[in-house]
């Protein structure tokens, strides 16, 4: 007579024989591609992160700079208010050239050298 | 690597640790989709990668109180369900219960009965098997997950999955049963 173990053993394997019929495959380069997309993500939140602590700085150096000025009476910040659409123009393109050289370029040389690496 | 430094390595940025990662984890993940979401290759690879970006995603959430293949499982298996969600509208339906129909058969000895024949009568009845029943006998046999695990992973109540658990098994004897006779089921169970 066999005892209960044996038998539930039994109806354990046979379900685990049923069970491990798969009708799917996985991909042999499935953990690849999974850890490009990681790569990717991991380099842009990199570039981001260091584009706006970059910014960050010239922001707090270049207030600073503003508050000397101003603390010393100097008639240049008002010259700049005055003139504030040109100003705020070369801004506004400077942080833009800043952000593509520092984030986009970048970017876009990572994933050209994924893809060289791919087409190997 | 255990799972605490694996984790670890992977909020780092480490990228084999999470190449590791996939590769330990992805017959797992894409079996509760294939269980879950259909039959279909395309889906099934759809749901998997879904599910390893969201482990990326949240991996700082992941608290080393569980397994990381029971965190991973339980993110496979709600992924799973919001593709069933939006592939079929939100017509999802967990209380489906097994219709199986009864059909006699004719009752065989049990000594003609070969193992490949009864794997293929527990294979036919879990087709029919409503997803949600495949998908916990599929954790509980073949990941070998304990009830608490399962819990953890389907959000369902330790009674619902003790409960399919155990009428999966009763369905399964009846079944053999139904076509291989009285004899059968007693190779199996003592219980009966």
């Amino acid at each position: 007579m066999e005892k209960k173990e044996d038998k539930d053993r039994k109806f354990e394997t046979l379900m685990q024989n049923a069970l491990s019929d798969q009708q799917f495959y996985i991909p042999d380069n499935f953990a690849d591609r999974l850890t490009q997309k990681f790569n990717i993500r991991n380099m842009k939140h990199r570039l981001l992160t260091e584009w706006g602590l970059k910014l960050l700085i010239i922001i707090g150096v270049t207030g600073g700079s503003a508050l000397v000025f101003i603390l010393s009476g100097s008639d240049i910040i008002s010259s700049f208010i005055h003139n504030y659409y040109p100003i705020i123009l070369i801004l506004i393109i400077t942080v833009f050239i800043f952000f593509f050289d520092q984030v986009l370029l970048k970017l876009m040389f990572f994933l050209k050298d994924i893809k060289k690496h791919n087409s190997k | 690597m255990d799972d605490f430094e694996l984790v670890k390595q992977i909020k780092k940025g480490n990228s084999n640790a999470y190449r590791f990662m996939v590769s330990k984890h992805e017959r797992l993940v894409f079996n509760i989709a294939w269980r879950m979401a259909g039959q279909h290759q395309a889906d099934i690879e759809d749901i998997a990668q879904e599910v390893f970006i969201k482990v990326y995603k949240n991996i700082k959430s992941y608290r080393n109180e569980s397994k990381l293949s029971t965190w991973i499982a339980s993110i496979a298996w709600k992924t799973s369900i919001d593709f069933i969600r939006r592939k079929t509208r939100n017509k999802l339906n967990f209380t489906d219960e097994p219709e199986l129909h009864e059909t006699q058969y004719e009752n065989n000895v049990f000594e003609n009965i070969k193992q490949s024949e009864l794997k293929k009568v527990v294979s036919e009845t879990l087709a029919k098997l409503p997803v949600q029943y495949q998908s916990v006998l599929s954790l509980y046999y073949l990941e070998e997950f304990s009830y608490a695990e399962i819990q953890e992973i389907t959000n369902m109540p330790l009674g619902t999955i003790k409960s399919y658990l155990n009428r999966a098994k009763n369905i399964f004897k009846s079944e053999i049963e139904n076509k291989h006779g009285h004899n059968a089921i007693q190779l199996l169970y003592n219980d009966k």
